[in-house]
């Protein structure tokens, strides 16, 4: 009985944070941005220009901003597909500057615009001239589109600094304080590095800020699966160098750090997780985001729990006053910062089991609250239960080797 | 190996200078004194004398440059792009009046003379063409290349002007292509001479793709070194934690010596500032890899004139195996000696310290010092190369230089490899720039500086 207790307590807490009623948010992508796609191509009247293959897409403004290119890159295609049936689909043509065409004069220009009321303004370019009439454009002799909703400005720049910067206190405590090496977790981060950077080519479509007109997309796929191979690269070294510490992990607490994880996504999630959600791989996009985040989550907490240290016994009130400043400023960082508070409240050997499960509930709230299609939904799910297995596995492969 | 002798090294000295002078001397973009001979004559074919000295400057544009070179393979596109295509030029400026703008082979692209108070009688459109056609014969080296199109009248400050527009009937350039020339005359003085030519086909689109393409790649390799520079903040921390042993004030001197010559080259200040600071804490980082080869600058020269051997044929070999490489150079913003001086031993100085120092340090407990320094090379090799078709072509061509470096540095350590890529820069560099003893001084001065450090090597076992 006294075995059973924690382990139902933490089963109702999970149905708890799962069926608990959230505001529901406008944003949950109606259809995935495949579907969106196949909307697109059918709404929109043809071009005069060959459209090339879907290359990526980004939410925006309530709907799929998703972007088309061919192979010789020299033009892009952009097209808004919004999530309710009513709004009109919306696009707009990008071609390289260097690409030749015509220079209209200011009333053909306004002609080719379909008479929009307002000033052209010339654009000189290389080897044609531009027209901006109103919010249409003209590109030589050929009308570019409407405007399409811009994505969300980068935001959170002093969370992100905030967090490289306990990152970085966790690292050099590692150093100097070295841990007890969870072998297991080491392992763990290391094979998802691997296996993520065999997946990039099947995640370049989260790249699609990145494609621009003049440069072939098989260059920009190139270049972000370059980078993100080297942050990878550099993740799992990291891992090596300063490795998670062995442990072992209560059950009610990782049932508890699951459970909250899950409500915050569900309150707080990031359109982001829509994006990944809406690829081929986003399984292995999720167990990257989950484990090597959870490392890194862990690292910052034992940063934070450092950084505290010189307090005492005042840590702890400490601890409590930061934790309530961070999950009420986190916006949506707030499943990060969930997970560094409770990688530093789990301590050395808990911290990265902690850290990983509370990103995947969050990862799995926040997809719930973002997708309306069947296999995003169904695959999260599967997924917990994948996350919830592979932690345990970690944990007992430590619990083998001796804590 | 074997001793070292006095004659030894002289001859390994003067066997580098010569070599250095083989593959450099009189590379310099040459024609800027024939130019002022045309550009008077041209002058005096529309009756005017220029007087005194004029003022000389080459310019250019190497996009259009390489669209040209791009436009007809092999050294015909090189002729095109510094001739009649008119990419490369110089321009001549007499102060008393008058301007004229020559190929730095020797066509004349356009003239120009100060209109005259008194430019004589006005003339009729038909008597105007006359004038226009002798005019053309005058000053143009093919007249019979030019097919007149149409012309244009109107009055201005009491006279008539005509302008006459002549499109290019010799297929001088390709097709794709179109070359045209605009002649003015006031009353019955020619005044003007300008010659154009407007790339339509897909030859600069491709030159233009490829600069973008290599500026987002030079992305990726910024992130690497990003990557890089955060490891490096990691283990000078825990250097100072453990009181390893750090070159502080070395470090700082190289990183000031390196946003200087950065400063030479026109680098933006926050790019000094970053690079300054990036190669100071490497250098100060040195010493706690002790497995990193020992430093022989001596070595760097010889390697560094072998590599610029290596880069200057490295065109020719692409073009040869079908691919597209330009072999005109970049034309710098700035011509002058300091910015020859700054752009060799900027990237030696920042790039090398980090590529053959901090990688193998911090990758080399993993990798291991060789695929570390591999890896190194890699990332370098995004750093520089020009447009190239296939692209890979020209990242190979990168790749090979940056492996001779890493072949570079595991013999003569960080130090020779500095030194091997600023003689590299120094000769490949010397290319671009006009054609006059100063520059010719800063490019030796890397290559002496070479001879100098094997003379004066320290014999040792």
């Amino acid at each position: 009985m006294r075995r059973f207790l924690p382990v139902a307590a933490g089963g109702l807490a999970l149905v708890a944070a799962a069926v608990a009623p959230v505001p529901i948010r406008p944003e949950s992508a109606a259809r995935s941005p495949r579907s969106a796609a196949a909307v697109a191509e059918a709404a929109i009247p043809p071009l005069g220009v060959v459209w090339g293959r879907v290359r990526g897409w980004e939410r925006a403004a309530d709907g799929w901003r998703i972007v088309w290119q061919p192979a010789h890159g020299a033009w892009l295609l952009w097209a808004w597909v919004p999530d309710g049936a009513s709004d009109a689909v919306g696009w707009w043509l990008d071609a390289a500057p260097w690409l030749p065409g015509a220079r209209l004069s200011r009333a053909a220009a306004l002609t080719v615009a379909g008479g929009v009321r307002g000033e052209p303004a010339p654009l000189e370019r290389l080897a044609r001239r531009d027209w901006l009439v109103g919010e249409e454009r003209v590109i030589g002799a050929l009308r570019a589109g409407r405007h399409v909703p811009a994505p969300p400005g980068e935001s959170g720049i002093l969370w992100g600094a905030a967090l490289a910067g306990l990152v970085f206190a966790g690292a050099i405590s590692r150093v100097l304080l070295p841990v007890v090496v969870s072998s297991g977790w080491r392992r763990l981060v290391g094979w998802t590095a691997a296996v993520t950077i065999v997946a990039l080519p099947l995640m370049t479509p989260l790249a699609a800020r990145r494609f621009e007109a003049g440069v072939r997309p098989w260059v920009s796929e190139v270049i972000f699966g370059t980078i993100v191979a080297m942050a990878l690269a550099a993740v799992s070294l990291a891992a090596v160098h300063y490795p998670a510490g062995r442990g072992r992990a209560a059950g009610p607490v990782l049932a508890a750090a699951l459970a909250a994880g899950l409500l915050a996504g569900r309150l707080q999630p990031v359109p982001w997780c829509a994006e990944v959600a809406g690829l081929e791989a986003r399984a292995v996009a999720w167990l990257a985001v989950v484990l090597l985040g959870g490392w890194l989550a862990a690292l910052a907490g034992e940063g934070l729990r450092q950084l505290l240290a010189p307090a005492g016994r005042a840590s702890r009130i400490l601890l409590a006053i930061v934790g309530a400043a961070m999950v009420v400023s986190a916006g949506p960082w707030l499943g990060a910062a969930l997970a560094i508070l409770g990688a530093t409240a789990g301590g050395r050997g808990q911290g990265t089991p902690v850290a990983c499960l509370t990103l995947w509930g969050w990862l799995v709230g926040a997809t719930w609250a973002t997708c309306a299609w069947t296999g995003a939904l169904r695959d999260s799910l599967l997924m917990l239960l994948v996350g919830v297995a592979i932690v345990i596995a970690a944990a007992l492969a430590d619990h083998r080797h001796g804590v | 190996m074997f001793r070292q002798g006095w004659w030894t090294r002289w001859l390994a000295a003067g066997v580098i200078a010569l070599a250095a002078v083989a593959l450099a001397l009189g590379r310099g973009v040459g024609g800027a004194a024939r130019a002022e001979t045309l550009a008077r004559g041209a002058l005096r074919q529309l009756g005017y004398v220029a007087a005194g000295d004029p003022t000389v400057q080459l310019e250019g544009n190497h996009a259009l440059a390489w669209a040209l070179e791009r436009s007809r393979p092999g050294p015909a596109g090189t002729d095109l792009a510094q001739g009649e295509g008119g990419a490369l030029r110089w321009r001549v400026t007499f102060a008393g009046g008058g301007e004229a703008v020559v190929a730095v082979d020797g066509v004349l692209l356009s003239v120009r003379r100060p209109a005259p108070t008194n430019p004589g009688p006005d003339l009729y459109p038909t008597a105007a063409k006359e004038l226009f056609d002798r005019t053309l014969a005058a000053v143009v080296q093919q007249p019979s290349a030019w097919r007149w199109e149409h012309s244009q009248t109107w009055r201005e400050a009491g006279h008539t002007w005509h302008r006459a527009r002549y499109l290019d009937a010799g297929n001088i350039v390709p097709s794709g292509w179109r070359r045209e020339l605009e002649m003015e005359l006031a009353g019955s003085t020619p005044i003007t001479v300008r010659h154009r030519v407007h790339p339509l086909g897909t030859d600069l689109g491709v030159v233009m793709g490829r600069i973008a393409e290599l500026k987002e790649l030079r992305l990726a390799g910024l992130v690497g070194v990003a990557i890089l520079a955060v490891g490096m903040l990691l283990a000078g921390v825990e250097a100072m934690a453990y009181h390893e042993p750090l070159r502080v004030a070395r470090g700082v001197l190289v990183g000031a010596l390196a946003a200087g010559c950065g400063w030479l080259a026109g680098e933006p200040a926050e790019v000094l500032a970053v690079q300054g600071l990036v190669t100071a804490g490497v250098v100060a980082l040195l010493p706690t890899w002790a497995f990193l080869p020992r430093s022989r600058p001596a070595w760097g020269a010889p390697a560094g004139i072998a590599l610029a051997a290596i880069a200057l044929v490295g065109p020719m070999l692409v073009n040869g195996f079908g691919g597209w490489m330009p072999s005109t150079p970049a034309l710098p913003d700035d011509l002058s000696p300091a910015h020859l001086l700054g752009a060799a031993w900027f990237p030696a100085l920042a790039e090398e310290p980090l590529l053959r120092g901090a990688f193998p340090g911090l990758l080399g407990p993993v990798l291991g010092w060789w695929g570390a320094a591999i890896a190194g090379a890699c990332l370098g090799a995004l750093f520089h190369p020009l447009p190239s078709v296939p692209l890979v072509a020209a990242i190979g061509v990168e790749l090979v230089i940056q492996l001779g470096l890493v072949a570079v540095a595991r013999v003569a350590g960080v130090g020779g490899a500095v030194v091997a890529r600023a003689t590299l820069g120094s000769i490949v560099y010397r290319l671009a720039y006009p054609a006059g003893v100063a520059w010719d001084a800063v490019a030796f001065g890397v290559v002496a500086l070479g001879a100098l450090l094997i003379l004066l090597r320290r014999e040792r076992e």
